[in-house]
Formats: structure tokens, sequence, C-alpha cells
């Protein structure tokens, strides 16, 4: 399947402006972030050293902060599963993926 | 005696030329702190609720707040208050620059505009001396010409506030110009000073304001600017993209307001935004006086019709008002547009909101053609720029009907509905059917539909300094009350609302307003005076004569859904959320504070 992905303010002097990138199915945003970061510069800039994304990184999934992405709830032999929203969410072809750092203004 | 203040109030009536120099009241700077919550307090003590606004009897204060003056940061902001000629409640309008810190030098804490001079005169302020100048060879005239000659009548290292030909020729939506760059905007301020044939304030100032304990006063800026550099906001984003950085970000939401809010995203949105900006026509960002953020652009337009021009912007609203909302993509005809909006001294987000409005009417057939010297279609920029023209200028029977504003103009046309306005004001660039408490936000401010009264934005959209679900109902009443008192504190202090990008809680800003007034003010009670402050406006209008059914939206904003982008099908839901805000104000059912709550505030009705 392929995503874009969109970058913005300084996000692109290290990631460009824009990719589309092909991932299998069932990838989800870690999945995207991982592939991204194809350099330890990269990562530093989204991830810190223990792996977690760094705060006030904002990522939208077609619009939609990750934050509040819910996370799906399906029965699975006889059990409740439930899958997590965030930087777990699962993407789809075609989804579109918007990154940024903080930005405020107004 | 409290300190932060210079602790003299400069009284000028212009119908007489009396000239009084009045005490800072102490209990006052207590419980409305300065700037726009003292300003507030004389304007609703000293003019009839129900006045022409742009009668002799109304009256202009201009501001400035106790931290102005000192090192801390971003505090050189002057309110300019007054009832609004556009809306008509209280109207208060923010603007940077240098000329505040420079009133205080120069020997006063604000300036009380009253009465209406024969012909048309500036003020030159010049350590703590007074001095009525014939202003009639610059009436008229655009913003930096004024600014230039008046500086050189007085003083090259003046500091000059000024309105221009808009607020001559009484627009409703005239602004006043500071440095002839910044604005204090929104809400016709500018027509209110015209009608009192008044140009301006110079001022120039050596005095220096003390703070009450300069030891603590140096710990408290230090920490702010701590704070204002650890955030990325503050220190990396808004010095280098500028506002305008927030195009992209409210674009993907599909929270961008497109072609008169009939959409709301723009697959092209960014060719207008911060990073365009920065990459094709910034010369360097601009600080006001003791800013460490730096967000404002000096530009220059680098190619096509308007090569070689330059100034200062655009910003993240007039490139969205004067841009996309007007469905134009023209970065160059945008910043040109921008740039005559200071020159007729206009308000770029209103201007560009009106001018939205009319190509709508145009566009459907509701603006006759022997009405329109040209024809007024969505997204062409020349057309952008001539009606930005005709506007400043009153020209011909559109041109003098965009200079009332957009809901004036369609009221005209018969079609009102089509004013994306609150309170006859303008709104700004966040579509509250994609962004929710920004909905509230619009239509419960106090002067129409405005941000920067409660910028939820901050959480809905920014993260800061707490993520809240731009889509979610519960929690916005609460969200949009605190955001509104909050900002009341901010904007009365004499401090920037950017340094909320940083300076996240009220407890950031406690320790600076008790060390540089000595008013052991705790932080509940700061944030009490912001709700006094509230609640104070919300009187005049009241006695104005607007009620409840004003605090609503363009029922295009509650009814029509998004038809595409990322917020597709949403509509701003307001019912869910103004009972709640009511209760949570402790106001009555129909928007009227109960008697408890002013008790409780120390208003009287």
């Amino acid at each position: 399947m392929k995503v874009k992905v969109k970058f913005f303010a300084i996000f692109r002097d290290l990631f460009g402006a824009e990719k589309e990138v092909e991932l299998k199915s069932g990838s989800t945003l870690q999945d995207l972030l991982n592939l991204l970061c194809d350099s330890r510069q990269c990562r530093q800039k989204l991830f810190d050293r223990s792996g977690k994304l760094r705060p006030y990184i904002k990522i939208l999934k077609n619009g939609r902060n990750i934050l509040f992405l819910e996370g799906v709830q399906i029965e699975l032999e006889g059990k409740q599963i439930q899958f997590l929203g965030g930087i777990h969410a699962e993407l789809a072809d075609g989804d579109v993926v918007a990154i940024f750092p903080q930005v405020g203004g107004g | 005696m409290v300190k932060g203040f210079v602790g003299v109030n400069l009284r000028v009536n212009l119908s007489t030329g009396e000239i009084k120099k009045e005490k800072i009241n102490e209990q006052w700077a207590r419980l409305f702190i300065g700037g726009r919550g003292y300003g507030s307090k004389i304007i609703c003590d000293e003019v009839d609720p129900k006045v022409d606004p742009l009668a002799p009897e109304n009256k202009v204060v201009i501001a400035t707040g106790p931290a102005g003056g000192s090192n801390t940061p971003a505090s050189g902001r002057v309110m300019v208050i007054t009832k609004g000629p556009e809306t008509g409640t209280i109207a208060c309008s923010n603007v940077g620059g240098f000329f505040g810190p420079e009133l205080k030098r120069a020997g006063y804490d604000m300036v009380i505009i009253e009465g209406k001079a024969e012909k048309p005169v500036y003020l030159w302020i010049k350590d703590g001396n007074i001095e009525i100048r014939d202003a009639r060879k610059l009436w008229g005239k655009k913003t930096s010409e004024t600014e230039e000659v008046i500086k050189q009548e007085t003083d090259p290292k003046a500091r000059v506030v000024n309105i221009g030909p808009a607020g001559v020729k009484l627009s409703r939506i005239a602004n006043v110009m500071v440095d002839a760059c910044r604005a204090a905007g929104r809400s016709g301020v500018g027509a209110v000073l015209g009608s009192k044939n008044f140009l301006g304030i110079a001022a120039r100032g050596t005095r220096k304001v003390e703070p009450f304990d300069p030891a603590e006063t140096k710990t408290a800026v230090a920490q702010a600017r701590k704070l204002l550099k650890e955030s990325e906001i503050t220190s990396v984003n808004l010095p280098k993209y500028g506002t305008a950085l927030l195009v992209n970000e409210i674009n993907e939401r599909g929270g961008y307001p497109v072609r008169n809010a009939q959409e709301a995203y723009d697959e092209d949105a960014g060719v207008t935004g911060g990073e365009e900006i920065a990459d094709k026509i910034l010369i360097k960002k601009w600080a006001c006086a003791v800013c460490p953020i730096a967000c404002g652009r000096v530009t220059e337009i680098r190619e096509g019709k308007y090569k070689g021009y330059h100034g200062e912007g655009p910003e993240y609203e007039t490139t969205w008002a004067l841009g996309l909302m007007c469905g134009v993509h023209d970065l160059n005809a945008i910043t040109y547009a921008h740039y005559l909006c200071n020159e007729y001294g206009l308000d770029g987000i209103s201007a560009g909101v009106t001018i939205a409005c009319a190509m709508e009417l145009y566009e459907k057939g509701y603006i006759p053609e022997r009405d329109v010297p040209f024809p007024m279609r969505f997204g062409d920029g020349d057309t952008l720029v001539k009606m930005v023209q005709i506007m400043g200028e009153r020209k011909g029977i559109v041109g003098d009907l965009l200079a009332e504003g957009s809901y004036r103009l369609a009221e005209h046309y018969g079609h009102p509905e089509l004013s994306m306005s609150v309170k006859k004001q303008e709104m700004a660039a966040y579509d509250p059917r994609a962004i929710k408490g920004i909905g509230l936000n619009y239509a419960t401010s106090n002067r129409g539909a405005c941000h920067v009264r409660g910028y939820t934005i901050s959480q809905e959209v920014i993260d800061w300094p707490e993520p809240v679900d731009r889509l979610k109902y519960e929690g916005k009443a609460e969200l949009t009350k605190y955001m509104q008192d909050f900002t009341a504190v901010i904007d009365s202090s004499g401090m920037c609302l950017f340094t909320i990008f940083g300076m996240g809680y009220i407890r950031d800003y406690g320790p600076i307003l008790r060390a540089v007034t000595g008013i052991p003010y705790s932080d509940d009670e700061l944030m009490k005076a912001g709700e006094r402050i509230w609640n104070m406006e919300r009187l005049f209008n009241l006695k104005a004569g607007l009620t409840g059914k004003d605090d609503t939206l363009p029922p295009r904003l509650l009814e029509e859904p998004i038809p595409s982008g990322p917020s597709k099908g949403e509509v701003c839901q307001l019912d869910r959320m103004l009972p709640e805000y009511y209760q949570l104000r402790g106001w009555d059912e129909e928007g009227r504070p109960t008697k408890e709550k002013l008790a409780e505030l120390g208003l009287k009705m």
C-alpha cells in the first residue's frame, strides 16, 4: 500500500516536503516512522533516547491528531481485543500523514 | 504607591483643548491590573454604552500595562480601548511595536482621548510635556508617510501611533498603526480616532520606570526568558517562519476557511504559508520592544507585477484573509494587499473577510453589475488588490460599502447570512466546524468574532500546554472560559499573548506582576481579575443593547457541513457548549451575569 507523508517547518530541511512511501499491508504509524528515520539525525529529531516519540511533535493521520485516534475493539476467540490508537494505529492505502514540529502563531 | 506604573494618566479633551494629568487609581490597579482591564474600566465608567461610537461623546483609551517599560519579555504591548463602530460593543485592540515603552518613558501610562477637535490634530508628548499640533496637511495621507513627517516635525527618535486614510474616512474596519508596521487592527478603533479629528500621538521620553522589587523582577524575568527559550515554538519556529507557519497546521486539519468559508481545506494552501514566505519574500525577522520571539516579517516582493514593493508581513491572519478566504493563491498579490492595508490603515482580517463576502455576493448575482467597477470573482490576485484600493478610498458604491465591513455590505444586498461575522465583526482564520472550542469563543467574545480573546487553538491545535481534541464538544465551555479570563490578565499586564507559547500558565505571569508592581495579588486573584474584566465588558455590551441572542455564529458555520477535506461533514453545534458556558460563568440562561456573580466580582449592573 502507498501512504503520502507531508513534513512541515524545520522538518522539511531534514525530510523534504513530501514523500510517498510504500508499506506492507498492516503497517502502523510506528513502522512508517521507523522507515522514514533512515539516519541517526532524523531519528533523533522524532524520538528520544528511549525510543519514545518526542513530546509536542504532532502527527496527523488524515487530519486527525494521532493522540485522539481511537483504538478499535474487536472480538477474537471470545476475547475482547483492544487495538491501540496513537502511534500504533494501523495505516491504510491512500492515507495522508502530516508531521509537524511544535509550532504556534496566529 | 504601586510600581511598574509611571503613576500618571493623561486626559486630553479635544473639544476644549484641556489637558489633565491624573494619578493612577491604586485600587483599580489591583482589581483591573492595567492595560485592557484598567482602560476598559475607564470606558465602562465614563462612556454611555448606548452612545454612537463615532460621536464626540465616545472616548478612546490608549493604555500600557504595568509590565511594560521593563525588561519583561514581550512587554511593549498597547491596548486601544473604546466603544467599537463595527460591533457597537466595547472594543479593544492590542498592538506591539515600540510606542508603549516610549509612552511610559515620556511620563504616562495611558492617554484618554475625549471630545472632538475642530480641525485635525496630533499629540506630541516629550518627557512629560504635551502639545496639541495641527495635522491638517497630514489628514488622509498613507500611514507610513504620516509617521515619517511626524518624526520630522517632532523628533527622529519619536515613536508614533497614527491612523490612515481609512480612519479619516470613518471606515468601520479602520485600524491604528504603530511604527507604521504594527497594527491595533481589529474592531474599527481607527475610525473612532478619525471621528475625533485625531491623527495620532508621537512620544519620546528618557525616564526610567522602576519596578517595585528590582531583584525579584530580575529573577522573574530570567525565569520567563528561560521558559520562552525552552519552548520550540517561541525559540525556533515563530522566529524562523513567523505566524503564518500555522497555515499548514490548520489546513491539514481541514479547518482553514476557503472562499468565504464555503470550504475549509485547500490542497495548495501551503503556497501562502510561513515556509513559502521564508523562502520567497522574507528579508529578515522583526521584533517588537524587548521581545525575544521576533515573529514579525520584513519582506520584499521579488517577482511579478508587484516586484520591488517592500514592507512588513503578511501574518498568519492576513495571508489567510487576503489569500485563501478570497480563493487567492498568489503570495505576491496577498503580500501587496497586506502592505496596502497597512498604508490605508485597514484591519487586514476584516478587509479580507469583507472582500470574500463581496466576492460570494457578486458570484451569486446579489450585487448588480451597475454597482461594481470590475468583476469581483474569487481567486484573482489583481482583483483582490483593486478591491483593497476601492475599500481604502471608499471609492464608488461598492468601495464605500466594503469600508463598512462585511455585515453591513451583505445586509445592504439582502444577504446578511453571507457575512462570516459575529456581532458584525469578521471571524479569524479558524473554522469552528473543524475546531469546536474556537466557535464558542467567537460566539461569546466581547468584541465580536475574535480568536485572541480566548485562544483555544493553543490546546485544540497546538497541543500547548496540554492537548485537547478539536472535534469534541465536552470540556470546551470550561476551556473557553479559562482562556478568556487568562487572556484578559495577559492583555492587562502589557505582555504579548504569544508568551503563552512558552509561559503556559498563570503561575508563570504572577511572579513578574507581583515583583514589578508590589501588589501582593495571588495567582488566583489575578485569574479573578481576568474574570472581573470579562464580566465588566459583558455588562457594557448588555447595557448597549446586546443580548444572549447575539452569542451565535454565522448560519453557514452552524448548519452547512464542511463539503470536503479532513473535516468533511462537520458543523459547529454551538448549543452543545453555550448553556454550559453560561452556567460556568455564573450567568443566567439569557447570558446575563447573576447578582451573586456580580457581588463576587465587586461589579454592579
